[in-house]
Parts: C-alpha cells; structure tokens; sequence
C-alpha cells in the first residue's frame, strides 16, 4: 500500500469513527431525554394531572430518532442479528472476500431501500403541509430527520463495508505472502 | 400461496447464508409485495409500515425497558441476588445452582433480557460453583438455562412484540407470563435437585453464608423485588399502562444504580445509553423486516389459505396451536425469539382468531416454545454466550448439562397447553 493510500484509508476511518461516537452521543441523548419525559409525562399525569402536553407525540418521535441514529453505528459495525449456520461454510466456498461483498452488498441494498423510502414520505409530507394531530408540528420535522438520519446510516454503512472489506483484501494478501 | 411459499424459502436460505435478518426479510417482502402489486405500491408499502412503526408510541416500551435492563445489569446488583438466593437455598443438596435458578429468576424479573442474564451470571455464579468444585456440565447448563427465564417473566421484549404484532394487550401480556415464568422456577429447581440426585459428586456441598454477607445480600437484592412490584403491580392495578411502566422502570433502575454507587460518571451514563439504544436499533430493523414480509404474505392469501386448510384437517385450536408449536421448535433450533414471532405469528393469526384460540395463552405458549430454542442445538444463543464468558467450558459439556432444562421446559409447555389457566387466570382477574 502506498502512503497516499494509507494516509487517506487513515482519514476515511478517523472520519468513520468520529462519525460513530457523534450517533452514539446523539442515540444517548434521545434515549435518555425519552426516559425522562416518560417519567415526567406519568408524574405530572397522575400526581398533578398535568400531563406533558403533546407527550405521547414527542416520545414517538423520539423513539424514531433513536432507532435511526443507533442504526448508523450498527450499520457500521455490521452488527447485525444473523443466524450463521451455513456462513462459515459458504463462505469458503466462494472466497470470504466475495461472500463478503454479496452479504454487504445485500445489506447496503435494503438500507438504500429504507433510506429512499423515508425520503420520499418526508418529501410528501413537507408537499403536502401534513401537520401533527395534537402538537400541530409540521410531519416533515420528523420524517425529514429521520429520513437524514437514514441517509447518514446508509453513508455509514457503505464506508464501514468498504473498510472491512479492503481488511479482508489486505488480509487475504499477507495470509499469501 | 405458492408465492407466500416461495418468498419463505427465500427467506430462510438467505437467512441460513447469513444474510442479515432484518435486510433479508424486508427485501424479501418488498419484492413479493412488488410482485403482485407493482414496484411503486411496493415503496409506498414499504415506507408506511417502517414510518408506522418508528414513531409507534406503544413501541416506546422496547427501548425503555431495554434500557432498565441495562441499568440493572450495570448497577451490580446480581452478586446481591445470588447470594440472596443462596442464603434460602444453600441448605440444600446443589445450593449454589438452585441458587443460581433463583437469581436468574430475579435477576430477569427487572432486566428482561435472556443474554445478559447468561452473561452475567456466569461472571457471578460459575467462579463460586468451581470453587467448590461442581460440574461444568451441571453449573454452565444451569446458567444457560436459567438465563432463559427473562424471556417469560415480565417484563420480556419478546411479549411486546407479540402484542403488538398479535393485536394484545401488553399488560395482560406481562400479567399472564408472571405465573409460568414462577412455574419455570420451580421446574429448574426440580431439574437440578435431579440432576443432583443422579450424579451427586457434581455439586459437592458448599459452605453456609456468613450471617452479615446473608443480611447485606437480602438488604441489596430488596430494590429489585420493590422495582419489579411497582413496574407490574403498576400494570395489574392499572394505574400504569405498559409504556409508562417502562419509563418509571427505567428511572426506577437507573435510582438502583446511583444508590449503589454506580452511574456516577458521564461515561457510565453514556455506555448504558449507547448499549440500550444499539439493542433498540438491532431490534428495530428486524421489526420492519417483519412488517414488510407480513404485508407481502398477507397479499399473497397465505393466511386465509392456512384457514381453509385448517378446516380441511378439521384442527380445533388447540390442535392448530399444536401443529404452530411443532413449527415453533424446529425454527427454534436455528432462529432467535423475536425471528420466530414475527415470521410466524401473522401468518397464523386467521385461522388462530377463527378458531377461537386465547391469544393470551398463545402469547404464552409460542414466547415459551421460543425459550426452548433459546438452548437447544446447533444454535442454543444462551449457551454460546455462556461458552463466550466461559471460554474453558466445553460446549458439549453445556449442551449436555442444559438437556433436563430442555425436559422441565417440555414439562412446563405441556402444562400451559392443557391447562390454560396457568396463563389466563391472572389477566382474567386483571380484565
């Protein structure tokens, strides 16, 4: 490997891992400010029957922001549930190299799929000026997050396959040397 | 149906090959829904189901108590457990792994998650049980095993998603699993007094609890039975629906943690968020995979074909739940829970409905057949974990140790299908 190709392999995983530990904080912060209105919206409800106004919507949307930053950082890590009962075998088979690069290649489809459908609906719903029922907030801040959210999931995604990917290559050719 | 067929033979070989589950199942559903409807009725289908579902406020209770799980699990409260258990079991013959089944027991009641019970007791138990020289067959299979129970005693992730996916009731949900999540108790218990009996030089005597570690255990391992009550006594009073107990049960174990002197840093704060949060995403991705499939074995008629068959074989519901049990066990064998849930519960709901089946009861019923398969081979996910913290340990001799879990789980599943009311007699109090 030459050094211009170490350097920006280099930057492409500092960039990586920034990236991942920004979801990861982002993921925490949500989780833990959905725990806190759960509590709150419950409290105020049953002991001062104020419960928060709009709870119900925010909690849910917080629930999608959750689910979509996370999965950023699992896409990455290709940290899947799989069940592997024939992965081993097949993938000497074929070479773990190839059978890596379909695997991925499969998850990074899916993910696509899921990325452009959010899109679209959110798409839709800042066209068609959808509003919240009780908060009366605009659906597309929702949607659109998430849909954002989705994308930088999918970027993630491809760089981590990439990565370990070109591992595996570089693996490959110092098991043959 | 043919279609329906086609698109689960798929499934399950990309699955076998390693395709990741989640993505395997909602290609898989988005192309047979395209197939019948075409490719923009498709995306649209695609993107309402997982728009649906990731701002579904029911859903909120999977993170929430996920993330009571992880504090709990954090806030070293299993060594407490453990010797709380022993401290009312040491006297008998195999104490330390009776006592091991009981703080699993206790340990799930407030973590909810089968994997890190496996894995933590075996940090807490296997070094006592070594120490005094039990089996590895007999300490590692009572750990694997006992791990299990988190799937049955509330609150369980596998329940939710049933519920949601079946249309129930989460909180009579919970309720229902209390008593046979007892009844598995028991059953683990007697497995290992047999066990025991047959082969006593496994689990040589150990000695009694000092009388001040036996009161600071009792003292330590109280929070979690008052966490535990407040969590479901708040959902069988109804005055918490499931999702506010989730929130309470969060705060609750987060409280745990502080007062034991844990969660003191923004880092400790941080790992418990992030893992929670991860565990979610995992989760998640599989739940739209799920939904996207269930819409495309829906339009192919599968379920209403599975109802004419029924009829056909002329199966009453037990029966039908049966012959759903039958299937559960041998995807067990390779599947986890929620996979199971989610590719077989919607195909059967039809002719489960119109055979007047408690859904309830089947809720129970299908969460304890997947327990089963959470420890038999080739892939027991409980026993790879405990082979994972317990590298020493010989998988073969786990397998062979969890075999009369595997019977008392048998047992347990016999019992709830011929006597129903082991599962329903609680909610039907609750109702």
């Amino acid at each position: 490997m030459t050094e211009t190709t170490a350097g920006r392999e280099g930057f492409v995983r500092g960039a990586l891992s920034r990236t991942l530990a920004t979801l990861e904080t982002i993921s925490s912060v949500v989780i833990f400010v959905m725990m806190i209105l759960t509590f709150i919206d419950v409290i105020g409800r049953y002991v001062f029957h104020k419960p928060i106004f709009g709870g119900t919507e925010i909690i849910a949307a917080l629930l999608a922001l959750t689910i979509f930053s996370g999965l950023g950082v699992i896409n990455a890590r290709d940290d899947h549930i799989t069940v592997e009962l024939f992965e081993g075998p097949v993938s000497r088979l074929v070479s773990p190299v190839l059978y890596e690069i379909i695997i991925q290649a499969f998850s990074v489809l899916a993910m696509g799929l899921v990325a452009f459908v959010l899109f679209e609906h959110a798409w839709e719903a800042y066209h068609l000026g959808k509003l919240t029922e009780v908060l009366e907030m605009p659906v597309y801040y929702t949607t659109g997050t998430v849909a954002v959210f989705a994308v930088i999931s999918l970027i993630s995604q491809i760089t981590g396959v990439v990565l370990k990917i070109s591992d595996l290559i570089s693996g490959n050719a110092s098991d043959a040397s | 149906m043919t279609t329906a067929l086609i698109g689960f033979a798929v499934l399950l070989a990309l699955c076998f090959f390693g395709f990741r589950v989640g993505f395997a199942t909602l290609i898989v559903g988005f192309v047979g829904f395209a197939l019948e409807r075409g490719w923009l009725a498709s995306l649209g289908m695609v993107a309402q189901q997982v728009t649906e579902d990731a701002q579904n406020y029911n859903l909120s209770v999977i993170p929430l108590f996920i993330l009571m799980g992880t504090f709990i699990y954090r806030s070293d409260i299993s060594r407490d457990l453990y010797d709380a258990a022993y401290a009312g079991l040491g006297r008998f013959k195999g104490g330390l792994a009776l006592a091991t089944v009981l703080a699993c027991g206790g340990f799930s009641a407030v973590c909810g998650s089968t994997l890190a019970t496996a894995a933590t007791m075996s940090k807490v138990a296997m070094p006592q049980m070594k120490a005094y020289d039990y089996s590895d067959k007999l300490a590692a299979g009572t750990i694997a095993a006992g791990g299990t129970l988190g799937i049955m005693i509330p609150p369980s992730v596998p329940l939710v998603i049933y519920g949601i996916i079946a249309e129930q009731d989460i909180g009579l949900l919970f309720i229902a699993g209390i008593l046979p999540g007892m009844m598995l108790v028991l059953l683990f218990l007697l497995a290992v007094s047999i066990m025991v009996r047959i082969d006593p030089a496994s689990a040589p005597a150990a000695a009694a609890l000092e009388p001040e570690r036996k009161s600071k255990a009792l003292r330590g391992a109280m929070p979690v039975l008052v966490l535990f009550v407040i969590v479901l006594g708040g959902i069988y009073g109804g005055i918490f629906t499931p999702t506010e107990a989730s929130g309470i049960g969060a705060c609750g174990a987060a409280v745990i943690a502080l007062l034991r002197g844990h969660l003191r840093t923004f880092a400790e704060w941080r790992l418990c968020l992030v893992e929670a949060a991860m565990t979610t995403a995992k989760i998640f991705i599989v739940l739209f995979g799920a939904v996207v499939f269930t819409q495309f074995i829906n339009l192919s008629g599968m379920p209403y074909d599975l109802l004419d068959q029924v009829d056909a074989w002329q199966l009453d519901g037990p029966g039908l739940v049966l012959f759903i049990c039958l299937i559960a066990l041998l995807m067990g064998m390779v599947f986890e829970s929620i996979g199971i849930i989610v590719l077989l519960v919607p195909v059967f709901l039809p002719a489960l409905y119109a055979t007047g089946v408690d859904m309830i009861w089947f809720g129970i019923i299908v969460v304890l057949v997947t327990e089963i398969g959470l420890i038999t081979p080739p892939i027991g996910m409980n026993v790879f974990v405990v082979k994972s913290v317990l590298p020493q340990v010989r998988l073969v001799d786990i397998f062979r140790g969890v075999g009369f879990f595997i019977a008392a789980l048998g047992l347990g599943l016999i019992a709830v299908y011929n006597v129903p009311q082991i599962a329903t007699f609680l909610p039907s109090i609750a109702r």
